[in-house]
């Protein structure tokens, strides 16, 4: 089986890009990070 | 090579400048940075291939993204991909979003330069031996990052699943060692002032990583690819 981590130097520049084009909604992103509150300053 | 040698300009670029997602300044719009994940690693990606450094505050505007202090923390949020994908257009930075990337292709496509993907922040790996909120980093449930009590997850409670969708950089690879080098931005905080560059982890660690965004998170892959070759 060939190992993919080998395979680095086969991406030639006009390769096309892998996976699928944005669906019709976003994806809400990163979520926020909440700990101590002295970070908090609320408006 | 075993290092690609735009991995390298990464590894050096985030040694000289080890920003993180907290204390950057001009960030009320991310809440002082606690929305800012996504907005730290833009930032540094657009240092990295333009030399020019944007603020939270900037990105948003340019993205399009509303302050977030207007609304209840209930409803806070970062970036969505649309935003993503409207701050790099309206800058040329050369990334597209893109959805259910393979793992085997996010590697390769590291080598143009670093790749952003989303991910469940209790799937990075641990900075071994840190104690936060009345815990001791035991690396589970992905082991530790190297170098080890220098790198890694330090928020040990309070950013959990199902609320902890994350954003982070592969760097690229080490084909030799098969270590991943990537940057996980949520360091820098009044509780946890560590800036880490970068962490280290095996093949199988980033790969847990990776999939924790569907795994974990029940979503579809996410991924910031780049459309070219990081200049050298």
């Amino acid at each position: 089986m060939t190992d993919p981590i080998d395979e680095f130097d086969d991406l030639p520049d006009d390769a096309p890009l892998p996976g699928t084009d944005q669906p019709d909604k976003p994806d809400p992103g990163n979520a926020p990070v909440r700990e101590d509150t002295t970070e908090e300053r609320e408006p | 090579m075993s290092r690609p040698v735009r991995l390298q300009l990464a590894i050096a670029g985030r040694r000289k400048h080890p920003t993180q997602q907290f204390g950057s300044g001009d960030d009320e719009y991310t809440a002082n940075g606690a929305l800012g994940c996504t907005h730290a690693v833009l930032a540094w990606l657009t240092w990295l291939w333009k030399r020019t450094w944007y603020s939270h505050d900037q990105i948003s505007r340019i993205a399009g993204y509303p302050d977030q202090t207007r609304y209840s923390w209930a409803n806070r949020r970062g970036l969505n991909t649309y935003e993503v994908q409207a701050f790099c257009d309206r800058i040329g930075l050369p990334y597209q979003v893109r959805f259910g990337v393979s793992i085997e292709d996010i590697r390769r496509f590291s080598k143009r330069g670093p790749v952003g993907f989303g991910h469940s922040y209790s799937h990075w790996p641990e900075w071994k031996g840190y104690r936060y909120g009345g815990r001791t980093s035991d690396g589970r449930p992905n082991g530790f990052a190297s170098p080890l009590g220098e790198a890694g997850r330090t928020q040990l409670v309070g950013f959990t699943p199902p609320y902890d969708a994350h954003f982070g950089l592969l760097l690229g690879v080490n084909r030799a060692t098969r270590q991943h080098f990537a940057f996980e931005p949520n360091h820098n905080s009044g509780s946890r002032p560590e800036r880490p560059p970068f962490d280290r982890m095996g093949a199988r660690q980033f790969e847990r990583v990776y999939d924790s965004y569907t795994t974990t998170l029940g979503r579809s892959p996410y991924a910031l690819i780049p459309v070219r070759r990081l200049p050298l």
